[in-house]
């Protein structure tokens, strides 16, 4: 429990620490949102002034920092220049978008890849093992950018997948049946890029790991007494290589984070990654910043999941 | 109930060349015996005890001879007829209990998934099983062993906890591959007696292996000797003791016995040993194996390898001062 403080208390300094340095770098970066209204000659210069001092631009970072600071602890997370509202709505509304996409991708992903790691890891499957390696290797070839436009391909060829959005128009007339439908319709493209980005990673650690188990004598003795190559499989080898496994989920999630954010924009989710890439092209910063924390946060989620597991799985751990 | 007869079992290590590590050998258990092997570190002690369950390593190349269960060769199974045998009919103590426990199961439930492995019975009644055995073995500690995980539990504990997952299926023949080598002497004198325990409740075979004549001679009935993949010697306890024939098993014994007056061999307090060492896998070997060593070699030695000569009805010897 002492561990999960300390954890929780090193979360809070992770975060700082990259709200400083992203306040930093949007402020290195030249320009800002009243630039353009600037060259607007409609507009007149005295009232860009006016709206730049209202939302405190002129004032010196540090100053401007401690009051983003204030309004984060109001719970605003700043002010959007662009949608004229506090950040943190707009944020929640896109994080559930990016959190459905992420988690779903994740569970799949895992679900998949645990299975033919294991089974291919068995000195029995030499065939399953040729095959999936194979299949893997071409995967991991392909840049995550080709698949998401090949999906999207032969979506837009066959029609069978909606291309874009979360929902479609007619969503709110559907029953709830026919929502979940629709949900699982849209979200397929995404998560299938994904998946098949992430699969081949997740497989050849999970394969390895698995194979350096099986090296063990504790698993010749578990063969040595009959056990079923099954059960030597999942219940003695897997969880002793939940280690490293567990480890690699953390790690995992924060690539399949970084990958949504790109496949969103392609595939036009409205998750967290169009809303940042829209705000940094208006400079809309502290949007860009909320954006960030959000994602460093479900990084930081990711991890203290994968130290909640190893903490559940390891006997060795948890007597400590 | 057992019956091996030429065996040879060949490694071919990674890049390195092909050796031989169990040569040519002969013996039987009959059902109930407690047969020992003796035999310095390396002369393939492991490689014949695992050849017997099947269960080598994927570097051994080459697995020659027969191997007789009752009626079944062994060396003509299937996986799944394999997977059937090992742990229900010939089950087998790992030399080194403190890594062949599964470290994130509780020990209890190790030892009932070796029941599920080969009856058809729920997860609840195969643990009351374990629990039952536990208290029959007498074990003092039975609760406790029955709910750690390995790493909470001493090497006496563990090496029992093995020796119960070993006999829980009631075996035929149960192979102990150095069960006390790790142990100090208090515990190695526990384990002992837990074994002379066993065969007299379970008339279980054993083929127990050890290095060293002090602790086989508290257990079993009869004795291999063997030396560079070869048995060299084969006879009851007692023969051995009071009258071993070839040279190296009279080597072995004055390491740990020395010769008391009635002519018997006694524990030794200062422990010598034999000069030289054994010959590596890979060294090529023209005549008598033990032949740089021997304090007895003779011109023939050279010359060819010794014959097996039988002396009595269970009395073996490989060396030329015996004929061979
Ligand atoms: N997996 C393996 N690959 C290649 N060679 C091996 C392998 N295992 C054992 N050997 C070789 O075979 C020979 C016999 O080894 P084995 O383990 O059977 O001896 P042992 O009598 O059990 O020794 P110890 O008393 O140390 O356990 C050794 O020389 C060893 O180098
Ligand atoms: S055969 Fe010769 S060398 Fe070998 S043990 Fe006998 S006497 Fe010694
Ligand atoms: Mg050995």
């Amino acid at each position: 429990m002492r561990y999960f403080f300390r954890r929780l208390i090193h979360t809070m300094f992770l975060l700082l620490g990259v709200s400083v340095l992203s306040f930093l770098f949007v402020a290195l970066a030249p320009g800002d949102y009243f630039e353009e209204m600037r060259l607007n000659p409609q507009i007149s210069q005295a009232t860009v002034a006016a709206m730049r001092s209202k939302y405190g631009l002129d004032q010196p970072l540090p100053k401007r920092y401690f009051r983003w600071m204030q309004s984060v602890l109001r719970g605003e997370l700043g002010f959007s220049f662009s949608y004229d509202t506090p950040v943190r709505p707009l944020l929640v509304a896109r994080a559930k978008n990016t959190l459905l996409l992420t988690a779903t991708a994740a569970l799949l992903s895992w679900l998949v890849a645990i299975p033919l790691g294991v089974w291919s890891s068995s000195r029995k499957a030499k065939w399953l093992d040729r095959v999936l390696t194979l299949g893997t290797t071409t995967l991991l070839a392909i840049p995550d950018l080709m698949l998401a436009l090949v999906l999207l391909l032969i979506a837009l060829r066959t029609g069978w997948f909606p291309t874009g959005g979360l929902h479609d128009i007619r969503f709110s007339r559907l029953n709830a049946w026919g929502k979940v439908e629709d949900t699982v319709a849209h979200i397929f493209l995404p998560v299938m890029c994904l998946v098949l980005g992430s699969l081949p990673i997740l497989f050849r650690h999970i394969r390895s790991a698995l194979v350096e188990v099986l090296d063990s004598p504790f698993i010749r003795s578990a063969r040595g007494h009959g056990i079923p190559e099954g059960r030597v499989l999942f219940l003695y080898a897997l969880p002793a290589a939940a280690n490293p496994l567990i480890s690699l989920f953390g790690f995992s999630v924060g690539t399949l984070l970084s990958a949504s954010l790109l496949v969103e924009v392609l595939m036009s989710w409205p998750g967290i990654g169009p809303l940042l890439v829209e705000a940094i092209l208006a400079r809309d910063i502290y949007l860009v910043i909320g954006a960030v924390m959000f994602s460093t946060l479900f990084l930081v989620g990711g991890n203290l999941l994968a130290d909640l597991l190893l903490y559940l799985a390891d006997p060795r751990i948890r007597m400590e | 109930m057992l019956q091996v007869r030429g065996l040879t079992v060949r490694y071919r290590p990674e890049g390195r060349a092909e050796v031989a590590a169990v040569n040519q050998v002969d013996f039987s258990i009959a059902s109930g015996e407690a047969v020992g092997l003796l035999g310095e570190s390396g002369c393939g002690k492991t490689t014949l005890a695992l050849s017997l369950l099947r269960l080598l390593p994927a570097t051994a190349c080459e697995v020659r001879g027969s191997i007789f269960f009752g009626k079944t060769e062994l060396l003509g199974l299937g996986e799944s007829e394999l997977r059937r045998l090992r742990g229900a009919k010939i089950s087998m103590i790992f030399q080194e209990p403190e890594i062949s426990l599964n470290p994130v199961m509780r020990v209890g439930e190790q030892i009932a998934e070796v029941i599920r492995a080969h009856h058809p019975k729920g997860r609840q009644q195969c643990l009351d099983e374990v629990r039952a055995l536990l208290d029959q073995l007498g074990f003092s500690d039975a609760h406790r062993i029955f709910n750690a995980y390995p790493h909470q539990l001493s090497g006496g504990q563990r090496q029992r906890a093995v020796i119960a997952q070993a006999i829980v299926c009631k075996p035929s023949l149960v192979i102990a591959d150095e069960p006390t080598t790790a142990l100090d002497p208090t515990v190695q004198s526990e384990i002992l007696a837990l074994f002379n325990d066993l065969k007299a409740r379970f008339q279980t075979a054993f083929l127990f292996i050890s290095h060293s004549p002090a602790i086989l001679a508290k257990v079993v009935d009869r004795i291999l000797v063997m030396y560079a993949g070869r048995i060299v010697e084969e006879a009851e306890t007692t023969q051995i003791l009071r009258h071993p024939l070839h040279p190296y098993t009279v080597g072995l014994l004055r390491c740990v016995f020395e010769l008391g007056d009635e002519g018997a061999f006694r524990p030794r307090r200062v422990l010598p040993s034999i000069p030289g060492n054994p010959p590596g896998p890979t060294d090529l070997i023209h005549g008598c194996p033990f032949e740089p060593r021997c304090p007895e070699r003779m011109e023939d030695c050279t010359a060819r390898e010794p014959r097996e000569v039988k002396l009595e009805d269970s009395r073996g010897v490989r060396c030329f001062k015996y004929g061979g």
